[in-house]
C-alpha cells in the first residue's frame, strides 16, 4: 500500500470526454435525445391532458369542402362515452378526418424510430457476420456472399416486398413482443432490415479485403490468435467507423423505405400513424401518383405537407451529425 | 484476362437466369388473378370460369413454374423476343428498347454529376477536417436521404421550373423521333438537367461521406507522410497517393448501385414524367385489375440484371488497375472452381442443394398438376328491399331528409354491386362529397358510396371493434356533386374487394351535406351473406 497508481480513465469514458469537446455533436445529440423524448415520453402525457388521442376523428375539425382546421384551433366531438369534448388541435387536423396532427405526428415519430432502430440493427448484424466472414475468408464463402449479394441487390427490391406482404407479412403483423411494438412495427423492421444488409457486408468486405494485408494482422497471426480473435480484437475496431456512419445513413433511409412500404400495403397498417404514412398522405404514394389530382378533390394545406417532412429532416440531421461526432471520437487514429 | 472475363460472364449469366427464376417463383406465390388482366373480371361482367381458364391458358399461367420459366428462357434464346405483355398487349422488347435510352441518359448522367461532386466534396472535406465549412456540407449533403424522393423531386422540380424556366417535365431524345416533341443535344440535357441533380443528391450522402471517411484514414498512413518528406506537392499527395486509394472500395458500390438505381428511377421518372424503366416497373406492379405484368417484370429484371453484371465486371477490373492489393482475387485460375474440386465436403453439399432443388421442381410439377380447379366466377344475386331515410339538420334549422333505397346486392368472389337510389326530398340542393381520392381505406364514419363489413366475432373479442369499408370506383351512372331538389340518383356501384361470407354488412351512401357539416349516411339495417 505504498504508492497509489493514478488510475487512466477507460475507454468509453475517453470516447465520452472527446465526443463532448465537440460542440455540434452534442448539439445534435441534445436534438436527437429531445425527439426521441418528445415521441415516446411527452406524446402519452399530451393525450392524457388533452383527452383524445391520434385516432380519434374530429368531424368539427373540418370544414365543409373536407379540409382540415389549421393550427390553434378548438374544435368540440362526441366521445365515445357521449360526452361532448372540446379538443385543442395545436397543429390544426390532419386531412378530411380530422384528427389531431400533433399527436399523429409525435406518435407516428415513435413508430418510425422503432423501424429504423430494429431495421438497422438487423442490417448491420447481417451485413457485418457476412462480409466479415466474406472478406476474411475468401474463396467459396467469398463467392458465396458475393453472388448472393449481387443476386438480392439486382433485383427490384419492390418486387420482393410485393410478394412478401401479399403472402407472409399478415402472420408477422401480430408479433409484438409482448406488446412492446405496435402491431406490424417489428415485422416492418425486420423485413426493410433484411433487404438492407448488403450494402454494410460490401463495405465489411472490402474493408476486411484490405485491412487483412497489414502488418498487424500479420503479427497477431503469428503469435498464434486465432481467426475469431483477430476478427474481433484486431479487425473490428477498424470497422466502427465507417458502419457508424453507414448506420445512420441507414436508419434515415429506413424512415423513407417506410413510407414506400405502407403504399404497397406491407408497411405498417393505416391505423398506426408513422412519419411515413403522414408524408405518403400529403405528397401522394409510388402507385396512385398524379399531381393533377391532389388538388382538385380538397386542396391539401401546405403546412401538413411541411411537419413531417421537417420532423424527418431534423432527426436525420441529428443522427448523421452525431454518428459523425462519434466516428471521429471512436477513430484510434484522431486520438491525439 | 480472358479466363477471368469468361468467369465473370458464366456467373454473370447465373446470376440473371436465378433473378428471372426468382421472379416467376414470387409471381406465382402472389396470389393475384392475371386473366383479369386480359378478360373483364369484377362486379360488372359476366366473364365465366371458362372464360378465365381460356384466359389463363392463353397467358400460360395454368402451366407449373417451371414450364413457365423453360418457355420464357427458351423464346428468349431461340427468338431473341421477351413475350407480351398482358396489360396491354404489346412486345415486351420494343417497350423496353424505348424506355432504356431514357433511364440510361438518367443514370449516367446522374451518377457522372453525383461522382463530380462526391470527388470534390470528399476531397474538399478530407482536407479540412471537422472545420466549419466540413460541417455545412456534411449537413447539406444530408439533405438527399433526409427528404423524402417525391418531396426532393417535386420541390427541385418547381423550384427550377418557376426561377430559372427549366422544363418542368417529359423527355427530349438526343436523335429525333417521331414519339418525342423535340429533340436534339441541348434540350436531352435541358429536360434531363434537374432529374439528373435529384438522382446526384439522393446517392451524393453516402458516396461523400465514404470517400470523405476514407480519404482522411489514408491521409493519416505512413506513406503520405513518406511522399511529402520526398517532397511531393500536395496536390500529388492528394490526387496520386491518397486518393488512388481512398477511391478503391467505392467503385464495386457504384456497380453495386446500378439494381437500386432503378429504384430511384422509379421514384424521379414519377415525378419528372419520364417514359424509362422505372415508369414501366409501375405499371408492371400497379396491380390495378387484380394481377401484375409478369412479362413486363421479367424482362425489366433481366435487363436490370444485365447491366449489373456488365458494371460489376468493369468495376472489378477498374479496381484491380487502382488498387494492387485485390489484383490477387482476379487470379486466372479460377478461385470458385478451385476451391470447390479440392473440397469433398463442399462437392457434397453442392450436390445436396442441386438434389433439393430437383425434388422441389418435381414436386411443383407434380403439385400444379393435381392442383384443384378455380372455384366458379359465380355471380351470387340477393333482392332486397331497404328503405332508410336521414335527417341531414342534426335538429338545427330545415329539415333536410335523404332518402335512400336498396334494391339488389350482386356478389363476386373478387367484387360486389350494389343497385340502389338515393333521394334528395328537399327542396334545396344536398352536396355528394367524393371519396378521399388518398389510396388508404378511409375510416368510418367518413367514407363515400362502399360496402361497410361489422368486425367478426373474433376481432370483437379481440377488441379490435373497427369496420372494414371496401370502397366503391365503379359507378353507373356517374355520381353528381350534387342532388338537386326532389330529384334521384337511381344506379349502382361496384368495388373490386371480396366480401367476407357470415359477417354484418351495411351499405354506405357517402359524404352528404345542405351545410357546413358533412354527415355519412349508410343504412340502418345490415345484409348476412351465407
Amino acid at each position: 500500500m505504498s504508492d497509489v497508481q493514478p488510475s487512466s480513465p477507460g475507454e468509453w469514458k475517453l470516447v465520452w470526454r472527446r465526443f463532448r469537446r465537440d460542440r455540434v455533436a452534442l448539439g445534435a445529440l441534445v436534438t436527437l435525445g429531445a425527439i426521441v423524448a418528445a415521441c415516446f415520453v411527452v406524446e402519452p402525457l399530451l393525450e392524457a391532458v388533452l383527452g383524445h388521442d391520434g385516432s380519434q376523428p374530429i368531424p368539427a375539425a373540418v370544414d365543409v369542402n373536407l379540409n382540415p382546421v389549421g393550427p390553434f384551433s378548438w374544435a368540440t366531438y362526441i366521445a365515445p362515452d357521449g360526452v361532448p369534448h372540446r379538443a385543442f388541435l395545436l397543429l390544426g387536423a390532419d386531412g378530411p378526418l380530422g384528427r389531431d396532427e400533433l399527436l399523429r405526428l409525435l406518435a407516428g415519430g415513435r413508430v418510425s424510430l422503432e423501424i429504423a432502430l430494429i431495421a438497422t440493427a438487423v442490417a448491420l448484424g447481417l451485413g457485418i457476420v457476412l462480409g466479415a466472414l466474406a472478406g476474411y475468408y475468401g474463396g467459396v464463402v467469398d463467392a458465396i456472399v458475393s453472388r448472393l449479394t449481387e443476386l438480392l441487390m439486382s433485383f427490384p427490391l419492390l418486387l420482393l416486398m410485393i410478394a412478401f406482404g401479399q403472402t407472409v407479412a399478415g402472420r408477422f403483423q401480430d408479433i409484438t413482443a409482448h406488446g412492446l411494438f405496435p402491431p406490424g412495427v417489428l415485422s416492418v423492421g425486420v423485413v426493410i432490415g433484411v433487404f438492407c444488409w448488403f450494402y454494410p457486408a460490401r463495405l465489411v468486405r472490402a474493408l476486411v479485403l484490405s485491412l487483412k494485408q497489414e502488418e498487424f494482422v500479420e503479427a497477431a497471426r503469428m503469435i498464434g490468435a486465432s481467426d475469431v480473435r483477430i476478427i474481433r480484437q484486431h479487425l473490428a475496431p477498424h470497422l466502427a467507423g465507417p458502419l457508424i456512419v453507414w448506420g445512420t445513413l441507414v436508419a434515415s433511409g429506413v424512415i423513407i423505405l417506410e413510407a414506400s412500404l405502407s403504399v404497397l400495403n406491407v408497411g405498417v397498417r393505416l391505423g398506426t400513424a408513422s412519419w411515413g404514412n403522414l408524408l405518403a398522405s400529403n405528397w401522394g404514394t409510388l402507385l396512385v401518383f398524379n399531381p393533377a389530382d391532389v388538388g382538385v378533390q380538397y386542396p391539401k394545406p401546405p403546412l401538413l405537407m411541411v411537419w413531417p417532412a421537417l420532423m424527418l429532416f431534423v432527426t436525420v440531421l441529428a443522427l448523421a451529425a452525431s454518428g459523425d461526432g462519434l466516428r471521429s471520437a471512436l477513430d484510434p487514429k484522431e486520438r491525439q | 484476362m480472358f479466363a477471368f472475363v469468361a468467369r465473370r460472364a458464366f456467373s454473370g449469366a447465373v446470376l440473371i437466369a436465378s433473378l428471372t427464376f426468382l421472379t416467376f417463383l414470387v409471381f406465382n406465390t402472389i396470389p393475384t388473378n392475371p386473366a383479369c388482366l386480359v378478360v373483364a373480371c369484377g362486379p360488372h361482367t359476366t366473364t365465366d370460369d371458362a372464360a378465365i381458364k381460356a384466359a389463363d391458358h392463353r397467358l400460360g399461367i395454368d402451366r407449373p413454374v417451371v414450364v413457365q420459366y423453360g418457355k420464357f428462357v427458351w423464346r428468349l434464346v431461340r427468338h431473341g423476343s421477351l413475350g407480351t405483355s398482358w396489360t396491354n398487349d404489346r412486345k415486351v422488347g420494343p417497350q423496353i428498347a424505348a424506355a432504356l435510352p431514357v433511364t440510361a441518359s438518367l443514370v449516367a448522367g446522374g451518377m457522372i454529376l453525383m461522382l463530380a461532386l462526391a470527388l470534390a466534396v470528399g476531397c474538399f472535406s478530407a482536407l479540412r477536417p471537422r472545420s466549419l465549412p466540413d460541417r455545412g456540407l456534411l449537413a447539406v449533403s444530408v439533405i438527399g436521404i433526409a427528404v423524402h424522393p417525391f418531396v426532393l423531386g417535386i420541390g427541385l422540380r418547381d423550384l427550377f421550373a418557376r426561377h430559372l424556366g427549366t422544363p418542368s417535365a417529359s423527355y427530349c431524345p438526343i436523335r429525333s423521333s417521331r414519339v418525342f416533341s423535340c429533340a436534339g443535344l441541348s434540350s436531352w440535357a435541358a429536360h434531363l438537367a434537374v432529374p439528373w441533380i435529384v438522382f446526384a443528391l439522393l446517392f451524393l450522402p453516402l458516396y461523400m461521406r465514404l470517400l470523405r471517411a476514407r480519404l482522411l484514414e489514408t491521409l493519416n498512413e505512413p506513406w503520405i507522410s513518406t511522399a511529402r518528406a520526398k517532397g511531393a506537392s500536395e496536390s500529388r499527395v492528394l490526387i496520386r497517393h491518397a486518393l488512388r486509394n481512398a477511391i478503391g472500395p467505392v467503385l464495386p458500390l457504384i456497380a453495386i448501385d446500378a439494381g437500386t438505381a432503378l429504384t430511384a428511377a422509379i421514384y424521379i421518372e414519377t415525378v419528372f414524367g419520364l417514359p424509362g424503366l422505372g415508369h414501366l416497373a409501375v405499371q408492371a406492379f400497379s396491380g390495378e385489375a387484380g394481377g401484375y405484368d409478369l412479362p413486363l417484370t421479367a424482362a425489366l429484371v433481366t435487363t436490370v440484371g444485365a447491366f449489373v453484371v456488365v458494371l460489376n465486371l468493369l468495376a472489378d477490373i477498374a479496381g484491380a488497375w487502382v488498387d494492387p492489393r485485390t489484383r490477387l482475387l482476379t487470379n486466372p485460375k479460377g478461385i470458385t472452381t478451385m476451391a470447390i474440386t479440392a473440397r469433398p465436403r463442399v462437392r457434397l453439399a453442392l450436390g445436396v442443394v442441386a438434389l433439393v432443388a430437383v425434388a422441389f421442381a418435381a414436386f411443383q410439377l407434380g403439385q400444379s398438376r393435381t392442383s384443384a380447379p378455380r372455384p366458379a366466377a359465380e355471380v351470387r344475386i340477393f333482392p332486397m328491399h331497404l328503405l332508410d331515410s336521414f335527417d341531414l339538420s342534426k335538429g338545427v334549422g330545415p329539415r333536410a331528409w335523404l332518402r335512400t333505397h336498396v334494391t339488389k346486392l350482386e356478389v363476386q368472389p373478387h367484387g360486389w354491386r350494389v343497385y340502389a337510389s338515393i333521394t334528395n326530398d328537399t327542396n334545396r340542393p344536398i352536396m355528394i362529397f367524393q371519396p378521399d381520392p388518398s389510396p388508404y381505406p378511409v375510416l368510418y364514419p367518413h367514407q363515400g358510396m362502399s360496402l361497410v363489413i361489422a368486425p367478426s366475432p373474433k376481432q370483437l373479442a379481440a377488441g379490435r371493434n373497427q369496420y372494414t369499408i371496401s370502397s366503391a370506383r365503379l359507378f353507373t351512372p356517374a355520381m353528381p356533386h350534387a342532388l338537386l331538389a326532389h330529384t334521384t340518383w337511381t344506379g349502382s356501384f361496384g368495388g373490386n374487394d371480396a366480401v367476407p361470407r357470415n359477417r354484418q354488412i351495411y351499405v354506405g351512401f357517402g359524404t352528404f351535406s345542405w351545410n357546413s357539416q358533412p354527415q355519412s349516411v349508410s343504412t340502418a339495417h345490415s345484409i348476412t351473406i351465407p
